[in-house]
């Protein structure tokens, strides 16, 4: 991952060559050997979910869940060509993206209130900043499914071009194209909300 | 550098603290136009936070893993279909080409065939106005349509001078006068915008900011027409379009249109931030009724 300023990311420094063994050991659906895979693959699918859905979200650890249940299960559709670290990324950034979409509304104002009356170390944070990402969040989930899927390793996640190209087996140009309408999108959506609140103190 | 184009290598850069002043300079001159790169990087150490490891983490993971598990062993997955024969992929190719070019020959006969007289138009009295149907929008959950090609300039209609004039900066004119309160000339801007470059995403997103304008000028009928442009044409703000839609129909007090409306942005958006402005709504058109 590109951010030099976020502390230690563990889904990052898995041995590519370990992971893949572990997943075709899981494949012959060993029970242990399954956990095992699981549990490898466990922090880039939670640190996908919290970056979609936000950390507080009610419904983070039965999305997580359905991301186990969907990597298990899509194993052997894997094609073991490339990153399997992207390939259950993309599967987690998509799932959450649907669980967000399903909810955003309902918890997203008592999840902000819990984040400024939490004594979690989120709650020394600037709560302009807390706001900002969860409107950047909101706003993501309403790009289009493959613009939002890029956006969020992008902008969420802080994958470099090459990386998301990677993870989910396309060009750079395709990332790069997929980015710029995407941004476009989004700059779209942030004029709208940015013009919003303006109008409507307190909506 | 484009304006549309976003400086991803730059930002990558700044982010792990590795910029000259040269590329700062270039970049923060991106960033003072573009505030979706601004926020991605002024949002980034606060992402990362959210991201770093919690120390709940590991028993977070093993609930979930043994709740996983069981839930697999309760509904194991539904079974593969076989793949096709490949004589069948055959078959079904020839089918469809076979009714393609049948298709085809009967469209192009139909336009080479004489066609029959025109009958003098029939005068129809004036009916009583149509119930307002809501306009279909795609479910939030359908398959992505495939990506909008970047805008295009159209032809210039008045000479050399209207060439340089794209959607985009249409769209920023409109955006301006906006800011500016001064919505009539933003109105006309927009509109200019929705007949000069009319399959745009600029011009799509004019319809609801058109719309929204209008709403507040109050001048309902106006912003309902741009509010269902916006929608039919598949927008990115639907739901403030069926929300600002059924403000329109309130404001032209056609109770039932609008009690539709908002039970549509409901039906289609049950997790908008309007969902409770919309029931609310509802329920006071529903007592008055």
């Amino acid at each position: 991952m590109v951010r030099a300023n976020g502390g230690a990311d563990p889904a990052s420094k898995a041995d590519p060559a370990t992971l893949d063994a572990l997943a075709r050991e899981a494949l012959g659906q060993d029970p242990e050997a399954v956990r095992r895979f699981v549990l490898a693959i466990a922090p880039a699918i939670r640190r996908a979910c919290r970056g979609v859905m936000g950390p507080r979200h009610t419904d983070l650890e039965d999305t997580i869940q359905d991301c186990f249940i969907d990597a298990t299960r899509g194993l052997p559709g894997y094609r073991f060509q490339g990153n399997l670290l992207g390939y259950v990324t993309k599967i987690a950034i998509n799932r959450a993206l649907a669980s967000r979409r399903r909810s955003v509304a309902r918890v997203r104002h008592l999840q902000l209130l819990e984040d400024l009356h939490d004594d979690s170390p989120l709650a020394d944070a600037n709560v302009g900043d807390i706001e900002r990402t969860e409107v950047m969040r909101d706003l993501i989930r309403r790009v289009r499914p493959i613009q939002a899927e890029t956006l969020v390793m992008r902008v969420v996640l802080g994958f470099s071009v090459e990386e998301i190209a990677l993870a989910t087996e396309v060009s750079v140009n395709t990332v790069k194209t997929r980015l710029r309408l995407g941004k476009k999108a989004l700059r779209h959506l942030l004029t709208w909300h940015a013009w919003e609140p303006e109008r409507k103190p307190g909506r | 550098m484009r304006a549309e184009e976003h400086p991803e290598a730059l930002i990558d850069r700044a982010m792990s603290g590795a910029l000259d002043p040269e590329a700062q300079a270039t970049l923060d001159r991106h960033l003072a136009t573009c505030p979706v790169c601004a926020d991605q990087l002024a949002l980034a150490p606060r992402f990362e936070r959210e991201l770093a490891p919690q120390p709940r983490d590991e028993a977070l993971d093993l609930r979930a893993f043994e709740a996983a598990m069981r839930r697999m062993q309760q509904s194991p997955p539904v079974a593969r279909r076989r793949p096709l024969p490949s004589w069948f992929r055959w078959a079904a190719a020839a089918a469809l080409l076979v009714v393609g070019v049948t298709g085809a020959a009967a469209v192009i006969g139909r336009r080479i065939a004489p066609r029959p007289p025109i009958p003098s138009p029939v005068v129809q009295l004036p009916a009583a106005r149509a119930p307002i149907r809501p306009v279909e929008v795609a479910p939030a959950e359908a398959p992505a349509p495939p990506e909008p090609l970047p805008a295009k300039a159209a032809p210039a209609a008045h000479g050399s001078a209207q060439t340089a004039v794209t959607a985009a900066a249409l769209f920023e004119r409109g955006e301006k006068l906006r800011r500016e309160g001064r919505a009539a000339a933003a109105i006309a801007i927009y509109r200019r915008l929705q007949a000069t470059f009319p399959e745009t995403p600029e011009a799509r997103l004019s319809f609801a900011f058109a719309g929204q304008l209008l709403l507040e000028q109050r001048r309902p009928a106006d912003a309902l027409a741009q509010f269902d442009r916006h929608l039919k044409a598949g927008g990115e703000v639907g739901e403030e379009a069926l929300a600002g839609r059924a403000t329109a129909l309130e404001q032209l007090h056609r109770t039932a249109d609008a009690i539709a409306a908002w039970k549509s942005l409901l039906a289609r958006y049950p997790g908008s931030v309007y969902a409770g402005r919309a029931r609310a709504r509802l329920d006071e058109l529903m007592k008055s009724q």
